[in-house]
């Protein structure tokens, strides 16, 4: 013996301690942007896999938490508009309309079901935010906008939260 | 409701689809990573070439069942890296490895990105005739009083039992164990113990080096500690 960690032990150490550490927000994430538990642990698979073979690839990765999350909402948001497309041509051919339902989500009074009543970017900004506890900087890294705009959908979110909560008290 | 307080609430408050994580294994390696990742994508492209129109249609044909789509296929299960799984005949009759079973032996600790890990190698002791790879597999770190600090157990996925294995004699099998955001005081002289089912064999680095303390990456979240499954190694043989 006498070896240091390889590196290439290294990357499937990190990956595993990735998944453990991440998986479950992984996964609600992916529930957040509708898309069913089953398919939320193929996307949460997903981006374990292509974390491994970036790291493999020596690709720079800085933060990999903050990297996961941003490759996971890519594989999240193709699989949803894959989703849409099919349901939308399937009900075209069927003669309906639409109702764009959102898979996987509860219909219960908690405050998490009241996000997943948010427009699709404030319950990912939310969710990333408040769960995920990642900055506005990495926020707007995975979502591909400006950290300003990530501040700002969390607090259009959080108004309407409160709104929400009115309304239920009333 | 004041916005402190509802983000208070979302700290505190756990979506409850998050508890339906269903962890998977991962695979051995990166090259078995590739081809794990190839093949989850290649349906989609298949899907794609077809058309969006040919999907739906089959969607309806098949009595609108769009969760058939994806499979429960989707992620390969390599689980056992290779490691042979027995018949349920064979596998009633083998005593599960225990620790006298195996020579262990442990690499200096290293670590980066905020983690801190060992690979741990056990090789089957030639005066066992062969045995069955343990139902479950953990770790734990300990401080020089005997308090645990961390405990990481690799979890049986998706709710299935661990796949049981035959480990025959002079068998080698490796695990990795990483150990993140300790944000306590530093602790005393930690040791590592490796957990066979619910028997503990204390591990130390085969150089006589300290175990590392990983650096706090969050206060008041937990300490964690990771631990893969059981996979076949290919290092030269240890104790010999």
């Amino acid at each position: 013996m006498g070896t240091a960690v390889g590196e290439r032990d290294h990357d499937r150490i990190l990956v595993t301690d990735l998944q453990a550490r991440r998986g479950a927000e992984l996964h609600g994430l992916a529930c957040r942007l509708g898309l069913s538990t089953e398919e939320a642990d193929d996307a949460v698979q997903e981006t374990l896999l292509r974390a491994w073979v970036a790291l493999d690839a020596r690709e720079p990765i800085r933060h990999l938490d903050a990297w996961a999350f941003r490759t996971h909402y890519r594989i999240c948001m193709d699989r949803h508009r894959w989703q849409r497309r099919v349901r939308r041509l399937a009900d075209r051919l069927r003669g309906q309309d639409s109702v764009a339902p959102i898979a996987g989500i509860a219909d219960r009074l908690t405050l998490w079901a009241m996000v997943d009543r948010l427009p699709e970017r404030q319950r990912a900004v939310v969710y990333l935010r408040y769960r995920a506890d990642l900055s506005f900087e990495d926020i707007g890294q995975t979502l591909g906008i400006r950290p300003v705009s990530a501040r700002s959908h969390v607090s259009r979110a959080l108004d309407r939260l409160g709104e929400m909560l009115r309304e239920e008290d009333r | 409701m004041t916005h402190e307080r509802i983000e208070a609430a979302l700290r505190g408050d756990t979506p409850a689809d998050e508890g339906g994580y269903r962890p998977r294994p991962l695979p051995a390696t990166a090259a078995e990573a590739r081809v794990q990742l190839a093949a989850m994508r290649r349906p989609a492209r298949g899907i794609a070439l077809a058309g969006v129109v040919a999907a739906a249609a089959l969607v309806i044909a098949a009595g609108w069942a769009l969760g058939t789509i994806d499979s429960d296929d989707g992620g390969i299960d390599v689980g056992n890296g290779g490691t042979p799984s027995p018949g349920p005949s064979e596998a009633g009759v083998l005593p599960a490895c225990g620790p006298d079973d195996f020579l262990v032996a442990s690499d200096p600790w290293g670590g980066a990105a905020g983690s801190r890990g060992t690979t741990i190698v056990l090789r089957v002791v030639d005066s066992t005739a062969a045995c069955v790879k343990p139902q479950t597999v953990g770790a734990e770190i300990r401080d020089a009083d005997g308090t645990v600090l961390a405990v990481g157990v690799f979890q049986t996925f998706g709710g299935r039992p661990a796949p049981t294995a035959r480990l025959a004699a002079g068998t080698q099998v490796e695990l990795g164990v990483a150990w993140s955001n300790w944000c306590g005081a530093p602790p005393t002289a930690p040791t590592l113990s490796l957990l066979l089912d619910s028997v503990s064999v204390p591990v130390e680095p085969s150089d006589g080096s300290a175990i590392l303390v990983p650096p706090c990456m969050g206060v008041g979240q937990p300490t964690t500690l990771s631990v893969t499954d059981l996979q076949p190694s290919e290092r030269p043989p240890i104790g010999g």
